[in-house]
Formats: structure tokens, C-alpha cells, sequence
């Protein structure tokens, strides 16, 4: 979960050669700010069961806060997605969208104080392989300075234009009970 | 139509969804809706400040999602397209998200300000000066005030490496003993205390002056300012804050805008009673939710006149004998009604943020019904709306 220590660090924006993903979920455990809304992008996901942040506890950390997330997957094909999908969604506070030209993996949480928004893209799904095995690389980006604008355009991607897109069909929509 | 957009399907103008944010389309600042009251009272406060202390000096302050960022962006495409005549010179806004840590002092501030700014603006302004004034040298002597800040304006038109180095001594960057010989000045900024930035940034606003510009400050986010914990720093920030309102600022607008759900919210290093009383109290303005029926029926209403091509909606509401009147499309009437209402239930919770998301997301669920759904009709958003103000 290395940032690449031979590359120029800067406030706003970080390169991660490792663990990208697991990058993501570490900082929305571990800071736990609270969240407007989460969005996950990823073509494949499984149930990262050997992970450090399993599926299940993101899905468990989502329905305790109440955190409208929007997930943008594919439709799954294999055993191990449609297990991770059927998890995801049995929570009432997840949508779900299946779109068969993902090829985009970003994720953006939206944080109540804009400041503590953060997201990440690049290479690796939202899978154990992604975080145990695969060569990914991504960029973290928080919202500060120059990167507050890209995590701002990335969050209105993935929770408009990406979600109305005619081949983004609905598989389960956010069914939160009421506060 | 299976192939149809969901702007095609909702007959938006020019817009892919519902949603308004302009820092993502910077058009969309044009955009304010169901307040006219507020922006009247605004725009006529800002006139007033053209002509006393001849640049506005405002703080704006409201709950998450009250607005404030949409009318920071507003109040600067009004500046743009519409200043009032009192200003005779043309505005020249810069929008600033405000950065604080524990220990930022007011130089991180000073930073931001011109960094936000940006030295190829000086620059270009210098630059007309030079090209405008029989006696550059005397006239830059005449507005700078401080015989170091001059030199610096002087060197920073020249360019080069010397340019850079006076834009940093001007940003409250030290530089080292040689690079201060270099560019000719004493001493680095802020030497003496906060007051030299304050100084170093009003110049630049006399400067702005000279060419024909008003330079004018949108500070969004301020309310980040109770990050800054040290004591000495956060009374950095509070005198930069206080030199800035003074009367002796005519140069240098700022329009601030924190999250405060009341004024006891409010971060008590920008709303101290000093700062208050020279910006004026009816300066600090609050960003009520909109909270009446009225007010939210006027601002949905607003906002669907606004974002529907009505034409393409009326002749689809025609072909298709849709049951619902132009006037709310999308929305059937009483889901429109049923909406509103919802809207109103808390009014905390009736914020313009949360009412756009209610439209959106009420559009989404209707163009992801299988079939797809003209109408907006009760039953969406009875699903939707609760989520949103329960």
C-alpha cells in the first residue's frame, strides 16, 4: 500500500504502485470521514474474502452510516461476481448498475466537509486480485488545491453522467429506509 | 425510442442531468433560483459598497447545501455580466477554496490569495500600465506605498528570473539575502508583521485600480479556518482578516462564504466583533434554507422552466397525452405538490443541495422503470423524497 517513493509527492495528487484499491478502502476505514455518498466503479468485483477490507465489512460499514453508494459494475458472468453482487445487494443503501462497456475503475468518496473527499483511479478492480496479486497502478487524489476540482468532476461523472447513460441499465436501486 | 438520452427523455436544454454545479460547468452560475429577495438584497447591499468603501466586503454563511457556493459563483457571473453602475470599474473575480491546517499562519492565506491570483495577471497589469503611463516608475511609487513593494512591481514587469523572484517576495515567500539584493528590496514580507501582506495585496487591488479592473476575492470554504488550533496562528489569520475589512481597504474586495448552521457557528476568527463592525453587520448574510412552501415551489419551479426545453416538452406532453401540466414537467401536479411538501417537512433539511438531488434522482427512477417513465408521479417520489429530507 506503498505510494512510489521515487516519484515527486504532492499534496493533492499520489501515485500508487501498490494496492491501489486496498488504498482506498484503508483511508475511508481509517479516517472514516463522514460521507455524503460513496462511489465504486469497477468492472469485476469479488468478495475480497483473504483481504484486509473484505466486501462484506464495506457493505456492513455502508449500511451502519447510511452511505448512499452507487456501484457501477458489469453484469457478472462468473461465480465469484455474482457472489459479490448478490452481497452488495442485500444492502438497502447500495445501488447497483450493470454496464457492459466498463472499462473505467474509480472511486470517490464524497465526504460531508468537501475538504475530506478523496478518490481513486486507475487500473485495479475492486477485487482480492487487484489487491493481493495483480500489477495495478492508480492515482489517489484528495480534495485539496488542484485536486479538489478532479475529485469534484469525477464525483459528478460516476453519480450523473456515468449513471444516465442509456447502457447503464438499473439492477437494483438504493432502497434506504428512512431516517 | 430506445435510443434516446436521458436528456432526450426529460427534453433538458443543453444539460445532461438535473444537476447544477458550477464549479463542474461554470455556465451554470448563471443560475439562482427561488431567491430573488436574497439576491436583490445582495446585489443592492454590493452597489452600496462600490460607492463606500468603493469594493464589497461580505460574508455569507448557511447550513451544507444552503447555497453558498452557487452564490459565490452567482454573485461573480453578476459582477461579470452585470455589474452595477456604481462600479466603474470592471470586476475581476477570483474564486479561492480555502486550504487551512493547525499550524497555517496568515502567510498561507496571503499564499493562496495570490497564488489564486496568479503572477501572469500582475503581470498583464503592469504591463498596460507601462504601456498607458507617461511615468510608469512614478505612478507604480504612487499606488504601491511602500517603497519595497514598488521595486517589486517594478521587477516583476521586467520578467526573467528577477520577475519570479519579486512574484514570490509579493506571495510572502522568503527569499534568501542574495535574491532580496537582487531584486532590490530590504527586507522579506512579513517581516514586520501580517500588516506588510495585507499592504502587498491592497497594492495589487490599487494596482488592478490603475488598469480599469476591480479585483474582487470569492472565499468559499472558510469555515476550514477552525482547523487552524495554534494560538499565534489563528491570530495571524484574525488581524489579516481585520486589515482586509478595514476602512483603509479600497481596493481589494472579498466575499466570504463558511458553513454555519447559525451564527454561533461561525468560525470566531473571521466574526469577531472588530471584523464585523467594518465590514458592516448587514454584510454578514445568512443563507436561510428555503424551508416555506412558497419559497420551495418557486425555486423547483424556477429551476424545471429553466432546465426544460419547454417546446420539445410540450409537443411530447401532446403526442403522448401525458397527465400533467408544462408547468411541472416532469412531475405530475401533485407529485409536484407531494414534493414540495416533502421539502418542507424540516427545515433544515430543505436546502436547494438536497431539493436538486430529489429532482435528479426522482428523473433517474423514472428513466430506470421498466418501461421507461415520462412522469414523475406520486408514487416516485414517495420512494425518493423521504430519503433525501427524512
Amino acid at each position: 500500500m506503498n505510494t512510489c517513493e521515487t516519484c515527486p509527492t504532492s499534496q493533492h495528487v499520489r501515485l500508487l504502485t501498490e494496492r491501489m484499491v486496498e488504498h482506498f478502502l484503508a483511508r475511508l476505514f481509517l479516517r472514516n470521514p463522514p460521507l455524503r455518498s460513496l462511489t465504486l466503479v469497477s468492472p469485476f468485483v469479488n468478495i475480497m474474502q483473504d483481504c484486509r477490507y473484505p466486501l462484506a465489512d464495506l457493505s456492513a460499514k455502508i449500511k451502519a452510516q447510511r452511505i448512499p453508494t452507487y456501484f457501477v459494475t458489469r453484469k457478472p458472468e462468473e461465480t465469484w461476481q455474482e457472489e459479490a453482487v448478490a452481497m452488495l445487494a442485500k444492502n438497502e443503501w447500495i445501488e447497483i448498475r450493470f454496464n457492459e462497456s466498463l472499462h473505467a475503475k474509480v472511486f470517490v468518496a464524497s465526504a460531508v466537509q468537501e475538504s475530506e473527499s478523496f478518490a481513486v483511479f486507475g487500473s485495479g478492480n475492486l477485487t482480492g486480485a487487484a489487491i493481493n496479486s495483480n500489477l495495478e497502478v492508480g492515482m489517489l487524489l484528495l480534495a485539496s488545491g488542484a485536486g479538489r476540482r478532479l475529485v469534484e468532476e469525477l464525483y459528478y461523472w460516476t453519480t450523473n453522467d456515468l449513471r444516465v447513460l442509456p447502457e447503464s441499465t438499473l439492477y437494483k436501486p438504493m432502497r434506504p429506509t428512512r431516517k | 425510442m430506445p435510443n434516446d438520452t436521458f436528456q432526450d427523455w426529460f427534453c433538458l436544454k443543453n444539460r445532461a442531468t438535473f444537476t447544477i454545479d458550477p464549479k463542474v460547468h461554470p455556465k451554470d452560475a448563471c443560475l439562482y433560483f427561488g431567491r430573488d429577495t436574497l439576491r436583490d438584497r445582495i446585489k443592492r447591499q454590493m452597489s452600496r459598497a462600490f460607492i463606500d468603501p468603493q469594493v464589497p466586503k461580505m460574508m455569507f454563511y448557511g447550513s451544507y447545501g444552503s447555497g453558498k457556493t452557487q452564490t459565490l459563483y452567482h454573485l461573480g457571473y453578476e459582477l461579470g455580466t452585470n455589474p452595477p453602475a456604481s462600479c466603474k470599474d470592471k470586476p475581476y473575480i477570483v474564486h479561492i477554496d480555502m486550504e487551512f491546517q493547525s499550524k497555517s499562519m496568515a502567510e498561507h492565506w496571503h499564499l493562496q490569495l495570490m497564488e489564486a491570483l496568479g503572477m501572469g495577471t500582475v503581470q498583464g497589469w503592469l504591463q498596460t500600465l507601462f504601456s498607458n503611463a507617461s511615468k510608469f516608475d512614478t505612478e507604480v511609487d504612487g499606488f504601491a506605498g511602500d517603497t519595497n513593494i514598488a521595486m517589486a512591481f517594478k521587477q516583476l514587469r521586467g520578467g526573467g528570473d528577477l520577475a519570479f523572484a519579486s512574484w514570490r517576495w509579493l506571495a510572502g515567500q522568503r527569499l534568501a539575502a542574495r535574491e532580496l539584493q537582487e531584486i532590490k528590496v530590504t527586507r522579506n514580507l512579513a517581516d514586520v508583521g501580517v500588516g506588510d501582506m495585507v499592504e502587498a495585496v491592497v497594492a495589487v487591488g490599487r494596482l488592478a485600480r490603475a488598469v480599469g479592473s476591480c479585483l474582487i476575492f470569492f472565499m468559499d470554504e472558510m469555515e476550514e479556518i477552525q482547523n487552524v488550533r495554534q494560538g499565534d496562528a489563528a491570530e495571524s489569520w484574525h488581524q489579516y482578516t481585520r486589515k482586509l475589512a478595514d476602512n483603509s481597504n479600497s481596493s481589494v474586495g472579498f466575499i466570504l462564504g463558511f458553513k454555519a448552521d447559525t451564527l454561533d457557528d461561525a468560525p470566531r476568527i473571521i466574526v469577531r466583533t472588530d471584523v464585523i463592525s467594518r465590514i458592516g453587520k448587514q454584510n454578514l448574510i445568512e443563507l436561510e434554507t428555503l424551508a416555506a412552501p412558497a419559497n420551495v415551489k418557486a425555486f423547483v419551479a424556477e429551476m424545471l422552466k429553466f432546465l426544460i426545453d419547454h417546446e420539445k416538452a410540450e409537443k411530447l406532453i401532446k403526442a403522448e397525452s401525458l397527465p400533467l401540466k408544462l408547468q411541472t414537467y416532469p412531475f405530475s401536479e401533485s407529485a409536484f405538490e407531494l414534493m414540495c411538501d416533502y421539502a418542507c417537512q424540516d427545515p433544515h433539511k430543505s436546502t436547494p443541495r438536497n431539493i436538486i438531488r430529489t429532482i435528479n434522482e426522482c428523473a433517474m427512477t423514472a428513466w430506470d422503470a421498466e418501461p421507461k417513465r415520462r412522469v414523475i408521479d406520486d408514487a416516485i417520489v414517495n420512494e425518493i423524497a423521504p430519503v433525501v429530507f427524512g
